[in-house]
């Protein structure tokens, strides 16, 4: 699916509330109206958490997420991105575009989205590709199949976001 | 702002990738340093009705690296070390790598193994220890052990990803046997890195209670070393490495024959031991097997009693011409292949192994000796001289 043709536009609904927003702040009610303003638009929560394997009580191996606040070299990271749609329109074309966060590096296959296209990008987000067809070059001008080193970012396309809905998306990285 | 939390829905989507993470595990070394902040926020821009809307970027969400404590203690010879009895500076090299990801310091034991059956590093069984011990950290000057620069006891300040050098230095007395085995293990303990050169710094202790967030906590990971005869187990920034010395001296065998060579009445025929017979002495000297090099060889044979109570006398033609009395065949023996017989007037080898001599009378009346041989394991030699039975 293309989507080259993104451009800043304006959000006449956004923008308009926002202003309603300031209008509110200076009546001394600023928190609620910045609600407000937030639940009119997309919004983008994202959350990382490290990935730890145990056994349960009757010793399977199991994966339990807790809060990435104890993370050494070799740890496993996921982070799940929430785009909520809080306008009252339906939203097309969503993408969602997630660097690989420096120091670490992406888990191949790890890019989940219900309903999303997922796509790579080795070039820092100019283009993006399906895995099979990314292709780095490297110092000497010789060209190659890229590995998961050498993803930069990471795009989830959702062909529409219905109001009022919310989806995930999720990837995996291991801290170098 | 929604309190949605997105984790309680993940299960789902866990499983279907669970299998791939177990396939990454990328080679690793010390890895992203403590107390780096690693960041990231996602983007979105989506249309509206044809239209794109402004993007939108989600917060930050950081996390701190915490510090990973790791090390490897590796045994860096290949085989036993050879060391004499009463030897001193016997040495045993080891590696510490510091594989956590924040400098640190590192405390060294060495640690005797207990005595057992087939417990040694490299097979057999340790039976004795040194009589002196101690670890020693390689300085960086001349490689190899240097008794008088390598003198630190303890590791400051190594780096992520680096290694040094570690040996253990033994002092081993007289009166070990041959194939005896004092077996090892080199004990490193990282420590918190003082700052201070010549001073180890304190102990670490794993964050274990609750995290920290924003905090650097500790974090254990190192793994159980060849530690059984040490305390070292998982995750407890120890680790270890067991190494072997194997003592080696020579194990000299001594014997003597004589056979008879001729007689006055049967020549060379089946002759007997009469008088004016020339008997053939045969002394045989052997380093055993395994054994160490011995040089210096001395071996003093007196006949004063025999010659001085006139049963016999030195027979100083031996094969090849007179007033040459000692034949020695020994490792090295050049001249000529195997044989060279010496003068009895005293005189070296002019080629071969070592400079032996054979003389007599040199060490006492009547006494034949030699010096200067020397014997590898498994190596032999063979002194003959000839008497006449007094008429």
């Amino acid at each position: 699916m293309k989507n080259k043709n993104l451009r800043g536009g304006l959000f006449m609904v956004a923008i308009s509330c926002m202003m309603a927003g300031a209008a509110h702040a200076e009546d001394g009610l600023m928190v609620a109206a910045e609600v407000a303003a937030d639940e009119r638009g997309i919004v983008l929560n994202m959350v990382v958490s490290e990935e730890i394997e145990e056994r349960n009580i009757v010793g399977n191996k199991i994966t339990r997420l807790i809060d990435a606040n104890s993370v050494v070299p070799g740890d496993l990271l996921v982070y799940v991105t929430t785009v909520s749609n809080r306008s009252q329109q339906l939203a097309e074309n969503v993408a969602i575009v997630n660097p690989v966060p420096a120091h670490t590096t992406y888990l191949d296959g790890s890019a989940q989205g219900e309903g999303a296209m997922t796509s790579f990008s080795v070039d820092g987000a100019k283009n993006f590709d399906a895995v099979e067809n990314l292709i780095v070059t490297d110092e000497n001008g010789e060209s190659r199949p890229a590995t998961t080193q050498d993803y930069t970012h990471i795009r989830w396309l959702l062909s529409s976001l219905p109001a009022n809905t919310e989806a995930d998306v999720l990837f995996r990285t291991r801290l170098d | 702002m929604s309190n949605v939390n997105p984790l309680k829905k993940l299960p789902g989507l866990l499983a279907t990738v669970l299998s791939l993470t177990m396939a990454s595990s990328a080679a690793m070394a010390a890895g992203t340093l403590s107390g780096t902040t690693v960041s990231n926020s996602a983007t979105v821009n989506y249309n509206v009705g044809a239209i794109p809307q402004p993007s939108v970027t989600s917060i930050s969400v950081d996390f701190l690296v915490d510090t990973k404590i790791d090390l490897t203690v590796a045994t860096i010879d290949g085989a036993a070390v050879a060391s004499t009895p009463g030897s001193v500076n016997n040495v045993l090299t080891f590696t510490v790598t510091n594989d956590g990801n924040a400098s640190q310091d590192f405390s060294l034991s060495a640690v005797a193994l207990a005595n057992g059956i087939g417990n040694a590093a490299f097979g057999g069984d340790d039976n004795i220890n040194a009589d002196t011990f101690s670890a020693r950290v390689e300085s960086g000057g001349l490689t190899g052990y240097q008794s008088g620069s390598d003198t630190a006891t303890h590791i400051d300040a190594l780096a992520p990803d680096g290694e040094i050098t570690v040996y253990i230095v033994s002092n081993f007395n007289t009166g070990y046997t041959n194939g005896d085995i004092a077996s090892y293990y080199l004990l490193a303990e990282a420590l918190s890195d003082d700052g201070l050169v010549g001073t180890p710094g304190g102990a670490l202790s794993e964050t274990i209670v609750a995290d920290t967030p924003g905090s650097v906590d500790i974090v254990f990971i190192d793994g159980d070393g060849d530690g059984a005869g040490t305390s070292d187990i998982d995750r407890d920034a120890q680790h270890s490495s067991q190494n072997d010395y194997i003592i080696s001296t020579a194990a000299l065998t001594i014997s003597k024959d004589s056979i008879v060579i001729s007689d006055p009445v049967n020549d060379t025929t089946l002759p007997k031991r009469i008088p004016g017979a020339v008997i053939e002495y045969q002394i045989t000297i052997s380093n055993g097997s395994g054994a160490a090099t011995a040089t210096n060889i001395v071996i003093t044979d007196s006949l004063d009693t025999e010659i001085g109570g006139g049963n016999i006398i030195f027979n100083t033609a031996y094969n090849v011409t007179a007033d040459q009395g000692i034949s020695i065949q020994h490792p090295g023996s050049t001249v000529p292949a195997d044989y060279y017989e010496y003068s009895n007037a005293g005189g070296a080898e002019a080629a071969g192994r070592g400079a032996v001599i054979a003389d007599w009378n040199v060490s006492g009346t009547n006494t034949v000796t030699v010096t200067g041989i020397a014997l590898n394991a498994d190596e032999s030699a063979v002194i003959r001289f000839r008497v006449t039975i007094a008429l």
